[in-house]
């Protein structure tokens, strides 16, 4: 089950990254609403309406560069199996597939009752590959009136054809996050996150060449009143 | 003295005949390639194929392309292009066919000898490279074989076969069971003594091979030894197909290929009513390489039964009104059709209904509802509705604006979806089509206003894809927007805005029009297309070229060697209809085969 689940991840990453490779154009969205109880919700968004003119073209291919291009029924049935998994996670709920195929923005949200169960759930994802599974790391932390976002800097070079096409994949790609809490922000160690006007949410935009160059680091550690 | 002429010119025919090894082609093949490897060669030769050095890599290499080739894939192709060296005649004709037997199906390439070492060396290659071959001797040929081809040979002539043994055979690896269970079959062996079940194994083995090698040897036992007025040889309908002497005719017979179904339905079904009404029907396909271009031509032999209503349905023209709304000034292409649709109708509902009586059990039921529908479809409304004429072409390559969603955030950090427009390269197109009876058409227009797939305007209609139904502020949707108008009883389905707008009601100005070679060609044709490779590559730019660089990298080549492309037709002369398609090459001072060539080493080295 959890090998498929991840062979389904990797299946819509490589459709992906095969799609925007011939556009090098999408927005990724990672936002936490964190509640004072530790627990919250998660959502990750997918935009790529910026390239949906070209998708729609490829969509319409049996296959490109090699790679077989799936139909919109089967990326919606490895979606389905992803939330199916997540929903199985403990402390995970409510989880939320959406898909819009007109302006191609995809949406994963969950409710988790304390972040470790978010971590626990990415780590049963990713543990079934081998490759996936050295890219893990702990990627939140809470504790108190703290809230950690951890990043490490990955080595993608035994990724086949790596040094040749990530430029060309993540030319125009963003990568924003946002945080959000019950309680004020009081303090942070990456100056690169903004605080909002009611200091209640910090976000964080690059583009995803800074972070894959490591010019930037998502890397923070917020403290609340 | 005519008894004297009246031998000789039987013994020209006979001398003919036995030359040419059409006489071992079953004339029930479904179909058949008769390669002109004389003409082919030549014109190689004139090419110098040699020197080009995907050709010098593939003669190094033909052993590895041997190994496992498919007949009609690669097989084909290697040994003609490489015929000298293969000891494969250059100067007579080979012909690839596909029979479909009870006992076997197969594809076969024969081909006359012309060197016995180098053929022997072939076939020792391919054997060698091969798993599980056995071997075997017919009446004047030898032959081996394994689970999917086999080759046979003799001193003249040499056939690779690929294979198939249907379960009904019973001589299936692997599906012997299925047959047991379909008819069990007792003979007097399988109550013979064995030491071990080993043995009894062994033994079936053995048994299973010498079906095959039977069932095999008979396929070859019928190119070989073919009964002579079986051949494709007399068969008139073949002769006439293959009188042209092209470099490559396909020939296809309606009723062999339809004898397929009589093996899905089987023989007790009342097929013989279909195989009559597609007796006399078939299609051939002469495709040439000339000095200036390549062409195919493709030429229907239409039986008695249809050719008065196919003559009918051809008789349509286009509507010289609705070519009026076509931009040929920066044209990339267009296809289209004249059909009388009535007699059309009349053909297609006499076909499926004779079609659909002979299925099994649910055939008669099929054709009573056809009957049924027939009945109830007011034949005068549609038809005076549907005049039959549509062209649809590509007019341009340019930007367009097209929406696209983005997420921006307020103060609070709080999410806002932001709809923008930016420029995209596109095509532009036009569809046209005569339409008719006007309170129909109306209902029809009025129809899909109320489901939200129209929504008017003034004058004319903007298409609401169902997606987007529901989101006014962004009407265009996917691929920018499209527009649709009925003006001078032409439908005009465009995504140029001017066209319904500034030009619906009197069509473009004629400094737009096409110009006149198009416009000669929809006017002597009834089934007509054009591509213009030069113009479409000029027209894309960078951004549309990040579609796959290597992709590109190879139609950038091809820009620089097809100049068009144009498909004709129908010409009709009796029961034939021909229509062509011609390649045509941008540099006029090279032949065809070394534009082509050229195109082949261009790509093939990146």
């Amino acid at each position: 089950m959890m090998k498929s689940i991840w062979k389904n991840i990797k299946y819509l990453l490589i459709f992906f990254g095969l799609s925007l490779s011939l556009s090098g154009c999408f927005d990724f969205v990672e936002e936490i609403q964190l509640n004072n109880d530790g627990s919250g919700l998660l959502k990750y968004k997918l935009n790529l309406s910026k390239s949906k003119t070209k998708l729609s073209s490829i969509m319409l291919m049996d296959s490109i560069r090699g790679f077989a291009v799936p139909d919109q029924d089967e990326i919606h049935e490895k979606l389905v199996d992803l939330k199916l998994h997540l929903q199985d996670q403990e402390g995970l709920s409510d989880v939320v597939v959406k898909e819009n195929w007109g302006e191609y923005i995809f949406e994963v949200s969950l409710h988790f009752d304390n972040i470790e169960s978010v971590n626990h759930g990415f780590e049963s994802v990713m543990s079934k590959d081998q490759f996936a599974k050295g890219l893990f790391f702990t990627p939140f932390e809470s504790s108190g009136d703290r809230f950690v976002r951890n990043y490490v800097h990955q080595d993608y070079s035994s990724i086949q054809g790596w040094d040749r096409n990530f430029t060309e994949v993540f030319s125009d790609s963003k990568f924003t996050a946002v945080y959000k809490f019950g309680r004020l922000v009081d303090s942070q160690t990456n100056p690169k996150y903004l605080i909002s006007k009611n200091r209640k949410a910090v976000m964080f935009k690059s583009s995803f060449l800074d972070l894959i160059k490591k010019e930037a680091t998502l890397q923070n550690s917020i403290v609340l009143q | 003295m005519k008894y004297f002429l009246l031998l000789s010119f039987l013994l020209g025919v006979y001398c003919g005949i036995s030359q040419d090894i059409s006489a071992h082609v079953p004339t029930l093949s479904s179909s058949v390639f008769v390669i002109n490897n004389k003409s082919i060669h030549e014109k190689c030769s004139r090419a110098d194929l040699k020197t080009y050095s995907f050709f010098k890599e593939f003669k190094e290499n033909s052993n590895q392309y041997i190994s496992g080739a498919k007949v009609e894939e690669t097989l084909v192709p290697m040994l003609v292009a490489n015929a000298e060296d293969f000891g494969i005649s250059t100067t007579d004709r080979s012909y690839v066919f596909v029979r479909d037997k009870d006992s076997i199906k197969y594809t076969a390439f024969i081909s006359r000898i012309a060197n016995e070492d180098a053929l022997n060396n072939l076939v020792k290659s391919m054997l060698m490279s091969e798993d599980e071959i056995s071997n075997g001797v017919g009446e004047g040929f030898e032959f081996a074989f394994n689970d999917n081809m086999g080759i046979a040979w003799n001193s003249t002539m040499v056939v690779f076969m690929d294979y198939w043994i249907p379960y009904y055979a019973y001589a299936s690896y692997g599906l012997e069971s299925i047959a047991e269970e379909i008819e069990p079959i007792e003979t007097p062996e399988d109550d013979e003594y064995y030491e071990s079940y080993a043995d009894k194994l062994e033994a079936e083995e053995q048994k299973r091979i010498e079906r095959k090698r039977n069932t095999v040897m008979g396929a070859f036992e019928e190119i070989y030894n073919p009964n002579p007025d079986h051949t494709m040889a007399l068969n008139p309908r073949f002769q006439n197909a293959t009188q042209n002497n092209s470099e490559v005719t396909v020939f296809i017979d309606g009723a062999n290929s339809f004898k397929e179904l009589d093996g899905i339905f089987g023989a007790a079904e009342p097929m013989g009513e279909t195989l009559s009404m597609m007796s006399d029907n078939y299609l051939f396909i002469d495709f040439n390489i000339n000095d200036k271009d390549l062409t195919a031509e493709m030429t229907y032999h239409i039986s008695d039964r249809f050719k008065d209503q196919m003559n009918a349905t051809n008789k349509a023209k286009f509507n010289k009104k609705a070519l009026k709304y076509i931009d040929g000034q920066n044209l990339i292409g267009f296809f289209g059709f004249a059909i009388d649709p009535e007699p059309y109708y009349d053909m297609m509902m006499d076909m499926y209904s004779t079609i659909m009586s002979s299925v099994p059990e649910y055939g008669e039921i099929a054709a009573g509802a056809l009957d049924i529908f027939n009945i109830l479809l007011d034949e005068d409304e549609v038809f005076d509705f549907i005049k039959g004429d549509a062209v649809f072409a590509v007019t341009d390559i340019k930007e367009f604006d097209v929406t696209y969603t983005t997420y921006e955030y307020d103060e609070d950090f709080n999410e806002l979806e932001v709809t923008t427009t930016k420029k995209e390269p596109m095509p532009e197109y036009t569809f046209v089509a005569s339409i008719g009876n006007e309170p129909l058409r109306s209902r029809i227009l009025r129809m899909m206003e109320k489901s939200d797939l129209l929504v008017f305007n003034e004058g004319y209609y903007t298409y609401q894809p169902p997606f987007s139904r529901y989101r006014r502020s962004n009407p265009s949707g996917l691929g920018g927007t499209h527009y649709v108008a009925v003006e001078n009883d032409v439908l005009i389905i465009t995504n140029n805005k001017d066209l319904v707008t500034l030009y619906r009601q009197s069509g473009l100005p004629k400094t737009n029009w096409l110009n006149k070679e198009h416009r000669t060609i929809l006017k002597k044709n009834n089934y007509v297309g054009y591509w213009d490779a030069n113009r479409t590559f000029t027209k894309l730019n960078e951004e549309m070229k990040s579609l796959g660089k290597d992709f590109f990298k190879m139609m950038e080549v091809a820009d620089s060697t097809f100049k068009n492309a144009t498909v004709c037709g129908l010409e009709n002369d009796g029961n034939l209809f021909k229509t062509t398609l011609s390649l045509n090459f941008v540099n006029e001072n090279k032949i065809a085969i070394v534009q082509l060539l050229e195109f082949v080493e261009s790509i093939g080295g990146k």
